[in-house]
């Protein structure tokens, strides 16, 4: 992917997260829109004609509507692109579910229920409950062998 | 008689009252022929300066208001045409709802690269913009543009799902849009 365009994707994963891009979803599944004074912004995760693989699609639509760019980058060609694209569909994905929001809100309510002791204490010793019990299976298993 | 014309013959009037006074009041020695052929051509002079300026200004004004007049019949010819094109849009709107229910998405791509061409010509009528809420229509006529995108690439055989539902939806919102226009522009007229 030529810089330019990198840059551009990565402004955007920026204003993205920033909330200054502002993505909508159209009428085509896992596809999401930005529009810009300039033109607009189309990023598409989908399938590849060819071999079914996963694939990301980036159009720039002009501001009378054209198609004047498209980019489609693949993991197996494009590592580096593809993992860029990705992290910006990721963001527009988490910005536009309100997922972190929704996490927050899920933690605050679920916090709010517990007694005192911390999250990180409660991971702690889940880990803990979880590694005994995988010993005793272990132990009872060999028992029976 | 136009103002102007009117304010030539007083004007005349006057300059011709000033002639005869300047004679009558001429010793009789004075009033030879040549001084009062001088005194009739000064005052002929400085009197027609006066008469040629009123009529320019008349001519001048009478050019500013044909102007106006044309520019006016213009702008109402164009408003006309307008009504008829956005009656044309929202008829080309239900065509194209009908095509995408009957799943003719072939001629329902056809038909909205027609929309699209009256759309982006609305976008810049002066008329046109002054009875519609223009962001809202930008944000239509711009998923419009994405729907057209998208139904392209699916005829062409990119392996993506299309929510037609969503397509009619923003094809019913425009109906409205244009509808409304339509009528605000008629009763304007």
């Amino acid at each position: 992917m030529d810089t330019k365009y990198k840059q551009i994707v990565a402004l955007l994963i920026r204003k993205t997260a920033d909330g200054r891009a502002k993505w909508r979803e159209t009428s085509a599944k896992q596809q999401f829109s930005t529009k810009l004074e300039s033109g607009t912004i189309l990023i598409e995760s989908t399938l590849n004609k060819t071999d079914n693989g996963p694939v990301f699609i980036l159009s720039v639509l002009n501001d009378t509507g054209d198609r004047v760019f498209s980019l489609t980058v693949s993991p197996l060609k494009e590592k580096d692109d593809f993992n860029l694209v990705s992290r910006l569909y990721d963001t527009i994905q988490r910005k536009h579910y309100r997922v972190d929001e929704t996490l927050d809100s899920i933690l605050d309510e679920l916090k709010s229920d517990v007694s005192s002791t911390s999250p990180e204490d409660d991971i702690e010793s889940l880990s803990e409950a979880e590694s005994e019990k995988f010993f005793y299976r272990n132990a009872s298993q060999a028992n029976k062998n | 008689m136009n103002n102007a014309n009117k304010m030539s013959i007083i004007i005349t009037l006057i300059g011709i009252l000033i002639t005869a006074i300047l004679i009558v009041n001429f010793d009789a020695q004075e009033r030879s022929f040549i001084n009062i052929v001088s005194i009739v051509g000064s005052v002929a002079s400085v009197f027609g300066l006066i008469v040629a300026i009123v009529q320019i200004a008349s001519i001048k004004k009478i050019s500013e208001i044909t102007n106006q007049a044309v520019q006016e019949t213009k702008a109402k010819l164009v408003e006309k045409l307008s009504v008829a094109d956005i009656s044309k849009a929202e008829k080309l709107t239900r065509e194209i709802q009908a095509y995408i229910r009957d799943k003719k998405h072939e001629s329902a791509h056809l038909r909205l690269i027609d929309l699209k061409s009256s759309l982006l010509q609305f976008q810049v009528s002066v008329s046109f913009k002054d009875n519609v809420q223009f962001k809202k229509y930008n944000k239509l006529v711009d998923q419009i543009h994405i729907d057209i995108v998208n139904l392209s690439d699916l005829l062409g055989g990119a392996p993506k799902e299309v929510d037609f539902s969503e397509v009619d939806n923003h094809l019913e919102q425009l109906a409205t849009v244009l509808s409304q226009v339509e009528n605000a522009l008629k009763f304007q007229i």
